[in-house]
């Protein structure tokens, strides 16, 4: 069993209109680090998906999935 | 402490020690390696402070260093090289030693099998201490 955590964070972000630059400054983080999120390379803690969530309005599990794939 | 006085005294212990060394390897006449060694750790650290002054100086750079410094992507990141660090130095002991030892060099590998272990046993008491504690 794999567990794997996907995000809408580029989706939300693109249609709010903002810069990973200004989401990065309005959640004290680095450009670098949304861009990983944002592709999936890293999956945050969660103080900071809190802070995702609040920024954009919304609850956690709106914002982030949860999965478990089964491996063959 | 704020982040950049932090890192600006861990620089000035570091060079510190470099200093150390070399007034030490100096006296002692040591051989032109320690001494290259210590001068190259005084240097970076030189250089670390210029940068450091710098970024004080800027307040962009300064806002920049501080959310590097704290977020949390950056210190898992140091966490992760840390331990590669510890792993891979520990293998090239271990790989030292068993070359030392087939050289017939078995003053130094006792010396670098003493480092290693010890190495070793800070890390299981580290991790003994941080897995109680959280």
């Amino acid at each position: 069993m794999v567990n794997c955590l996907k995000n809408k964070l580029e989706e939300l972000r693109k249609k709010h209109g903002i810069r990973q630059e200004e989401l990065a400054e309005a959640l004290e983080v680095s450009r670098q680090t949304i861009g990983s999120l944002e592709n999936g390379r890293y999956n945050p803690s969660i103080i900071l998906a809190f802070k995702i969530a609040h920024y954009f309005g919304k609850s956690i599990e709106e914002i982030f999935i949860y999965e478990e794939e089964e491996v063959k | 402490m704020k982040v950049l006085e932090k890192k600006i005294m861990w620089i000035l212990v570091m060079m510190l020690m470099g200093v150390a060394l070399l007034v030490v390897n100096i006296i002692r006449k040591g051989d032109s390696a320690t001494t290259s060694f210590a001068l190259g750790l005084i240097g970076v650290c030189i250089l670390k402070l210029i940068q450091y002054y710098r970024i004080s100086k800027n307040p962009t750079l300064l806002k920049k260093f501080k959310i590097e410094q704290k977020e949390e992507r950056m210190i898992s990141i140091a966490e992760k090289s840390g331990r590669y660090t510890l792993l891979l130095t520990i293998l090239a002991e271990f790989g030292a030693i068993f070359v030392l030892i087939l050289l017939n060099k078995n003053e130094i590998a006792t010396i670098l099998s003493f480092v290693a272990g010890l190495q070793t046993l800070i890390y299981l008491v580290i991790y003994y201490y941080l897995s109680r504690k959280y």
